[in-house]
């Protein structure tokens, strides 16, 4: 592009040039209908062009911010352009492209060869609200948005640290995404923190446009269905994980936020346990861990019982369920397929859908269907119950992300008990627990403090202690490596 | 290959190895040959078995193993784990899955070993942990068995005669199998934690009263006959407890024992793995031959999973243990020891 800086230094910079020039460069920004390129005039009769995108651009402020160069700059002290939201660049036509889609205002002084740069942007975003997935009983209720200095300021707002370090990458060759990451310098476990860098540093892509992408490079195993970067869009949350020396990535195209490195623990904390009562958030927390076993087992372990093992119910809960299952067609994996996926419908149905219709189609599937079901004979009464007591126990997981890997999770579970009964619950749990050992998150040992064990900090885990010190993840399989706990 | 081992990972390891496989079943040869004070002959050894235990402490580094002692103890510790897995899936289709073919069993069990040996060493160092809780879930069920006790079962200890004392005491040994595991795995455990002394006091002691109360438990519970009609006492006893929630306790139990064996046979892969694995080998040799010891393990567990072989190997199976668990490590400490070889020499 050759269109600013034309190679005939002897050319006339008249308004017929000028107009020539402006017809270039709009058609080099392939004549886009927000794309604004206009002649003013600036100092001593110098014409200079004046381009912005109109839909980005906060123009009232532009146009007062000119008005005052105009009046009471020039050019010849020393610094004149610089200011808070002005500076001033020798005039690079390959930059200026991108300098406009970041939403800045460019002044192109053609006698100079330099430009002004006006950086206003006005980019939509939404106001902080809610976030809609983490709903908490107490607390504060501000989460994430798709702006940089919006996250930043929220973030800074409850960390007043200068220790606070936001650094920053643009990615995607195409969307330019900035991705951003926070740490606190003194706390940040600093091996995570120049994994996370290099791993930023490798993405080379066009088009990053969710925080899933950057989440698949981050993550140390792709293909397994534990999320080992907790997914969160809660300020409390991220400033907590800052502060135990955690990284938090954020880019401002999402509202959710990765934090690593992660446990599977963490997942199954959220902030009121830190704001209820000391007894009280331990018992659910307890209850929410227990609820994991539940969600994965407890369909495996009735179609176990009720095709392999008969003999270990009471005799009384036997024969009822047995006269039950006569009356049933299908085998018990097939019960519990139908009606897992018909939870899973409903579920997927209710996400799509307005809250209001949402709703109204979870009572009509759960009650009307979940009766129908039953009273046509494809699934025995305690099968409903079987499933509907998993499904209870997995929606208790205060992370979506885990909440639909335990979901996932118990198809595997089903299928190797109607195959095997216990044999095969118990070859399923081994190759599951030997899957979380082997987890790590950005390196960190995953099912810490399970493994490498660490006593005092299972109890942290499972108990909210009255004095909560932030504690950190170990770092290492080899415990000596780790510093203090 | 390069571990390092922490206290607590240290025991657990040795805690799942001893207990792992035989704690269903060591009970009924002790007391089938040891008679009514076969208690008493369990305190006895496990006193003996303890100062084993100081003495390899203080002798742990002259434990070193040369190419053809390495040889023999993979060999050992192969079969072992091939008839230890044969017994598995006898107990298997005994208790719970009759009608299953002994290659699938086999293959449910082989699966999840070889997925954690094919993992890092850590994942099989730190697995024991977990499982090692369920043993007192099988010790607070044994107890609910306690209104039909009968304390006199172990008495009068004087029926038990010279020939009683050294088959039960002999015997005795199954529970504290694979001693040598302490000498080779010792040497991991990081240099600043101490073992000698209290912690392994505790240790033993805490496994001893383990087996002891199993023991003291089941004969209780069973008259001397019976003995001779039940193979795994603790299951027989679970199978005739009633409680409210399940008919059959034993099947759970089954069940659990399933996954502590699974974990055991990890540990004792693990213990191969080291032994094998001493010098930097290929990634891809080192998988290729775990493989080939599960592939191993599966041909010669499946043809030794009838009972006839199982029989044989609970009369004669305390033998092993004390030629590799306590004359061959003896006689390897002596030898060391004489010439002034180390662990730290042989590393060098």
């Amino acid at each position: 592009m050759e269109i600013l800086s034309p190679k005939r230094r002897d050319i006339l910079l008249d308004d017929q040039n000028v107009q020539q020039i402006i017809t270039k460069l709009k058609k080099s920004f392939y004549n886009s209908s927000d794309f604004v390129a206009k002649p003013i005039s600036w100092w001593n009769g110098e014409i200079a062009i004046l381009c912005f995108y109109s839909s980005i651009v906060k123009k009232t402020d532009v146009e007062k911010t000119l008005y005052f160069f105009k009046q009471n700059i020039r050019d010849t002290e020393m610094y004149w352009g610089e200011s808070i939201y002005t500076s001033v660049l020798p005039l690079d036509e390959k930059q200026l492209g991108q300098l406009l889609c970041n939403g800045e205002t460019v002044l192109v002084r053609l006698k100079t060869k330099e430009i002004i740069l006006f950086n206003l942007p006005e980019i939509a975003t939404k106001q902080t609200e809610e976030p809609v997935n983490e709903h908490v009983l107490q607390g504060s209720r501000e989460g994430l948005v798709e702006s940089f200095d919006t996250n930043v300021s929220l973030i800074r707002k409850r960390i007043r640290s200068p220790r606070l370090v936001v650094k920053e990458r643009t990615i995607g060759a195409e969307t330019k995404t900035t991705v951003y990451y926070f740490y606190m310098e003194d706390l940040v476990d600093t091996e995570a923190l120049s994994i996370v860098e290099q791993r930023l540093g490798k993405i080379k892509v066009d088009i990053i446009y969710s925080i899933g992408q950057i989440a698949d490079y981050l993550e140390d195993s792709v293909w397994s269905p534990f999320p080992q970067l907790l997914k969160t869009e809660r300020i409390d949350r991220i400033t907590a994980s800052i502060l135990e020396g955690k990284i938090a990535v954020v880019t401002d195209q999402s509202t959710t936020a990765l934090i690593g490195p992660s446990t599977f623990f963490s997942f199954y904390q959220t902030p009121d346990d830190f704001n209820a009562r000391v007894l009280v958030s331990s018992f659910y927390r307890i209850l929410r861990l227990a609820s994991f076993v539940l969600a994965i087992f407890l369909p495996a372990f009735y179609i176990a019982v009720v095709s392999f093992h008969f003999e270990i119910l009471p005799l009384e809960l036997s024969s009822q369920i047995k006269t039950d299952l006569n009356n049933i067609a299908y085998r018990p994996i097939l019960e519990a397929f139908i009606l897992e996926m018909t939870i899973e419908l409903i579920r997927e149905a209710s996400i799509r859908l307005p809250t209001a219709v949402g709703q109204t189609i979870g009572i009509v599937g759960g009650l009307v269907i979940g009766d129908a079901i039953v009273n046509a004979g494809l699934v025995s009464n305690m099968m409903v119950i079987v499933v509907a007591f998993t499904a209870i126990a997995s929606f208790v997981v205060p992370s979506m992300e885990m909440n639909s890997t335990v979901r996932f999770l118990r198809f595997p579970f089903m299928i190797l008990a109607s195959l095997f009964g216990f044999l095969g619950i118990a070859l399923g749990a081994v190759i599951l627990l030997i899957h979380l050992l082997n987890l790590t998150s950005l390196t960190r040992p995953y099912f810490s403090p399970i493994i490498p064990i660490a006593p005092k900090e299972i109890f942290k885990t499972l108990f909210r202690f009255p004095y909560f010190k932030p504690s950190r993840q170990a770092e290492s399989f080899s415990p000596k490596e780790d510093k203090k706990l | 290959m390069n571990i390092s081992l922490t206290r607590i990972q240290f025991f657990s390891l040795l805690f799942s190895i001893f207990t792992g496989f035989i704690y269903i079943a060591f009970q009924t040869s002790v007391i089938s040959y040891g008679k009514r004070a076969s208690w008493l002959m369990f305190i006895a050894i496990s006193v003996l078995v303890f100062l084993l235990f100081i003495f390899y402490e203080k002798t742990y580094k002259y434990f070193i193993l040369g190419k053809i002692t390495s040889f023999i103890y993979v060999a050992y510790w192969l079969s072992h784990l091939a008839l230890l897995v044969a017994y598995t899936i006898y107990v298997i289709s005994t208790w719970m899955m009759p009608t299953t073919p002994n290659y699938v069993l086999l293959l449910m069990l082989l699966i999840p070993s070889l997925y954690a040996s094919l993992s890092r060493p850590e994942t099989a160092v730190n697995i024991g942990g977990i499982f090692s809780i369920f043993i007192l879930v099988f010790i607070f069920f044994m107890l609910n068995a306690s209104k039909d006790f009968v304390v006199g079962n172990l008495f009068p200890i004087r029926e038990s005669g010279m020939n009683a004392w050294i088959w039960g005491s002999l015997h005795s040994f199954t529970a504290y199998a694979n001693m040598e595991c302490y000498l080779l795995l010792r040497r991991f455990v990081m240099k600043n934690k101490k073992v000698a002394g209290w912690p392994l006091f505790l240790f033993f002691w805490g496994m001893f009263l383990m087996y002891f109360f199993s023991i003291v438990v089941v004969m209780m519970y069973f008259s001397l006959e019976e003995f001779k009609l039940i193979s795994e006492p603790i299951l027989y006893l679970l199978h005739s407890q009633e409680v409210t929630f399940a008919k059959r306790l034993d099947l759970i139990f089954v069940f659990i024992w399933i996954l502590i064996s699974i974990i055991t046979m990890i540990n004792f892969i693990l213990v191969i793995r080291i032994v094998r694995f001493k010098k930097q080998t290929k990634p891809l040799y080192k998988k290729i031959e775990i493989i080939f010891y599960h592939v191993l393990i599966f041909v010669v567990a499946y043809f030794l999973a009838i009972f006839e072989v199982i029989e044989m190997a609970r009369k004669y199976y305390w033998i092993s243990f004390f030629i590799f668990g306590v004359l061959l490590p003896v006689l390897i400490i002596i030898w060391n020891k004489v010439r002034g070889r180390t662990i730290s020499d042989s590393s060098n």
